[in-house]
């Protein structure tokens, strides 16, 4: 009989939204008529009419839905927004990386030419994060994709780190070239190795 | 909204009245002690005398909206395996937001008599 329920609940539900809340929703409520229905049997009944009674207690589903759809859109609709921001602001850097360099003008072309790659690398390095974290389906959260989405994320991680070292390399030898304060620059390899420890942390991934 | 059919017309307005409150009704069976879904049915059940319990999606359908509002949150119990029940929990919000309605409901109920009632039935009409 529990068979019975489960296939009638499963049919009830095909036009429910593809959630995790609308599956667990659909959970409880089959628990619940089993309950019902186990109730029904041990006042009593015969079993077809504890399974009509426990099928008439569903009532009407499309009020529910609604409901459970209404979570998603909103879900979606601020992650969006918080994307489109982050993108956004991702883009500011690096188009401003150049006018603003210029508009500092400093006599020192080497300066000018170190904040346009810091700005144009910090742009960068957000667009690789925002894609990062652009998610798949929020609700498909199975081991198997939460070990893809892991899987990703490390490869993400590591081109964001190759990223910033050959930035640092190249900034390395462009300032000591230019300064020939090579018992100063070396400096920036502690610098990277720092930028990188906040990476990982704000990235969410200083443990592997 | 109906279990039983026996009260004919008058249980359907009955419960019409009733699922105006159905919110209320939730947030009152949580005030006491968390509970899960079938337990609040069962209770509202025994306490009207088996005449009135929700419907499935009736009850479904307030604990989202109530969650949504922040008025009550969920998590699911462990003291068995073979039935898995998550278990709902009014938050403080919701015990504020129960009151609210119950006052709410005093205040509707002493007007709708007030505006009923004629007299005609005290009389012995």
């Amino acid at each position: 009989m529990d068979n019975k329920l489960k296939a009638y609940v499963d049919n009830l539900f095909k036009d429910a939204p593809a959630t995790v809340k609308a599956y667990e929703v659909k959970e409880e409520i089959l628990q619940n008529l089993k309950d019902k229905y186990n109730d029904l049997i041990a006042e009593g009944k015969t079993k077809d009419e504890a399974y009509k009674i426990a099928l008439e207690s569903i009532g009407d589903l499309t009020e529910l839905f609604a409901e459970l759809e209404k979570g998603v859109m909103h879900d979606d609709s601020k992650l969006q927004k918080y994307l489109a921001l982050k993108a956004v602001i991702a883009m500011v850097f690096v188009l401003a990386a150049v006018p603003l360099a210029m508009a500092f003008s400093f006599k020192n072309v080497l300066i000018n030419v170190m904040i346009t790659v810091i700005l144009i690398a910090i742009g960068v390095i957000l667009v690789i994060y925002n894609n990062a974290n652009k998610p798949g389906y929020t609700y498909n959260n199975s081991q198997a994709n939460r070990m893809a989405e892991i899987e990703r994320k490390k490869s993400i991680r590591k081109s964001v780190s190759g990223f910033l070292w050959l930035i640092t390399l190249i900034m390395y030898f462009i300032v000591s070239f230019q300064t020939h304060a090579w018992h100063l620059t070396w400096l920036m390899f502690l610098l990277a190795a720092a930028i990188e420890c906040i990476l990982n942390i704000w990235l969410g991934q200083a443990k592997k | 909204m109906i279990y039983s059919v026996k009260g004919g017309i008058r249980l359907i307005i009955a419960s019409d009245l009733i699922r105006g409150n159905t919110d209320t009704i939730i947030l009152a069976s949580l005030m006491k002690k968390d509970s899960y879904g079938y337990e609040i049915n069962k209770n509202i059940s025994i306490k009207t005398d088996g005449k009135y319990e929700f419907k499935e999606a009736t009850l479904y359908t307030a604990f989202k909206r109530l969650e949504e509002a922040g008025f009550i949150t969920s998590y699911w119990g462990e003291q068995n395996v073979t039935a898995r029940r998550r278990y709902y929990s009014i938050t403080q919000k919701g015990k504020e937001e129960y009151l609210r309605l119950v006052n709410d409901w005093r205040n509707a109920k002493n007007m709708i008599e007030k505006l009923i009632d004629t007299g005609v039935i005290e009389n012995g009409q």
